[in-house]
């Protein structure tokens, strides 16, 4: 069996007389045209041989009648992608040129250039769609840099990305038809040996970054869907950055408040732990714990006193994020406007703040950064937020 | 996309001429350097492009389709067209005929 060799498509197929010489220099490489589609062309090696090689835009498929006709006349049909029809001959042949008037030629390509037009506009206005979609999703909360780690923007600006080179490519594609069509109305013939090796480095390059970003854009909801992870909060010690409320409680009587809608796998929603994964957030965790101690009462008498706390964990990518994630997370969680920010002074922290609604009100939050992490807590109980804070200056260091 | 009258390409009027009688696509180009008497050698492209062309603009119809050729015969329309750019060309020879005599003055003198 021959082998069969890959490659990207010159500058794009569009630029009919190139195409058609670098189909010609590959073959006198030893390098036979087998197929092709927009991203990849394949090659057979086999023996050099010198052979021409002519694009002939169809936009109905051509009859058994019309492909012996071309036969008959020393032209073989090798390929075909949309309404491109690739035919060889021998360089020796003598077989007559396909097209004999240049009008006529120009022509075949009018439908062409209304359906570049119309692609244009279709592909200019998705991108503004999808940009304005991934602006609107990443600012209308204002918590930019938060949706920026954690949401869906690294997949939507990729997409915009795409579809800026899609635009882009559209518009060339247009302008070298039109350029083609423009010659042969003058009566100037497609050169058929057109030098192609101009511009070939520059496709490669953007060529093969398109289909790296595409491919991102596959494989980072996999990536996420397989990472994430979500089970119950062990009582025992565990490997996660958090504060347990048994440290901060320091209760022997305090017990575990176990969920009542427990769901289908038997995750405890009182206790329960969430891992995610994103390109930006290597480690993020959601844990929750509850507990209750049995006889106590709240000093409200509202109940029996059941402390609580939940964490929100960011280990970020980069170092530079963790300022913006930190404001946004505040911003997400101080809803309340009798909340009151305290920005405490600690060496461990690059930025600590407490945040109350009263000093009687059980509710504190605290947020916190260093290094890379980014932390928020929120404890519902009795105990000091100073005590949080020096289990928390634990974890820091 | 019909035809608006004006000057056809050469493709375009020996193909119409040619199919005065119905024909179909390999013979039709044989036809067409038998009557050009060499001048007019069409290749396979062009001629189906125009055979394309014109069917769309229904100045030649598919009368008949064997599965294996599809012959082709000019319409009503595509002869008048053709009778029309034939008066044209003609109306042309005429207005140019001053180069003929010229011609002939130059070859006599």
């Amino acid at each position: 069996m021959s082998k069969v060799v890959r490659k990207f498509p010159i500058d794009d197929f569009w630029n009919i007389g190139k195409t058609e010489s670098w189909f010609s220099d590959m073959a006198s490489q030893g390098l036979h045209l087998k197929k092709f589609g927009w991203t990849f062309v394949y090659f057979e090696k086999d023996k050099k041989a010198n052979t021409k090689y002519r694009i002939e835009v169809l936009y109905d498929k051509p009859s058994q009648e019309q492909l012996d006709v071309y036969k008959e006349y020393g032209w073989d049909f090798v390929a075909k992608t949309g309404f491109f029809y690739v035919f060889s001959s021998p360089q020796d042949s003598n077989a007559p040129e396909l097209h004999t008037d240049t009008i006529e030629q120009s022509f075949t390509l009018d439908e062409l250039d209304r359906v570049l037009k119309r692609n244009i506009i279709v592909f200019g206005v998705a991108t503004l769609i999808i940009a304005g979609i991934a602006f609107a999703l990443n600012f209308y909360d204002d918590e930019p840099c938060l949706n920026l780690v954690e949401g869906n923007f690294i997949i939507l600006f990729f997409q915009v990305l795409v579809y800026l080179h899609l635009t882009y490519s559209t518009i060339r594609n247009y302008l070298y038809v039109r350029n083609i069509k423009n010659s042969l109305i003058n009566g100037i013939e497609i050169n058929h040996n057109e030098d192609w090796k101009k511009g070939r480095l520059v496709t490669t390059i953007v060529n093969t970054l398109v289909v790296t970003i595409a491919a991102i854009i596959v494989f980072i909801p996999i990536v996420e869907r397989v990472k994430s992870d979500e089970y119950t909060l062990p009582e025992m010690e565990v490997n996660l950055p958090i504060i347990r409320l048994a440290d901060i409680e320091e209760n022997p009587n305090l017990q575990r408040e176990v969920s009542y809608s427990y769901n289908g796998e038997g995750i405890d929603y009182n206790n329960n732990v969430r891992f995610e994964w994103t390109p930006l957030v290597p480690t993020k965790y959601r844990i929750s714990e509850s507990g209750i101690v049995e006889g106590m009462m709240w000093s409200d008498n509202s109940g029996e006193y059941s402390p609580s706390i939940h964490t929100e964990f960011y280990q970020l990518r980069f170092q530079n994020m963790a300022d913006g994630v930190l404001k946004d997370l505040m911003h997400k969680n101080l809803y309340d406007p009798r909340y009151k920010t305290a920005k405490i002074k600690n060496p461990n922290f690059h930025h600590l703040y407490v945040v109350e609604k009263s000093t009687s009100e059980a509710t504190k939050l605290i947020f916190a950064s260093w290094d890379n992490n980014v932390i928020y807590i929120r404890y519902h109980g009795n105990i000091e937020v100073d005590k949080i804070i020096s289990l928390l200056e634990n974890m820091a260091i | 996309m019909a035809y608006s009258g004006g000057p056809m390409t050469e493709a375009m009027y020996y193909i119409l001429l040619a199919l005065m009688n119905p024909n179909y696509g390999y013979q039709l180009m044989n036809e067409i350097e038998q009557v050009s008497k060499g001048r007019v050698i069409m290749g396979p492209g062009t001629l189906y492009g125009v055979l394309t062309r014109l069917q769309k603009e229904r100045l030649i119809v598919v009368v008949n389709d064997d599965g294996r050729r599809k012959t082709y015969a000019i319409t009503q329309e595509g002869k008048s067209a053709l009778k029309e750019e034939y008066k044209r060309l003609e109306n042309m020879i005429q207005d140019g005929i001053i180069l003929k005599e010229g011609n002939e003055d130059e070859q006599s003198s």
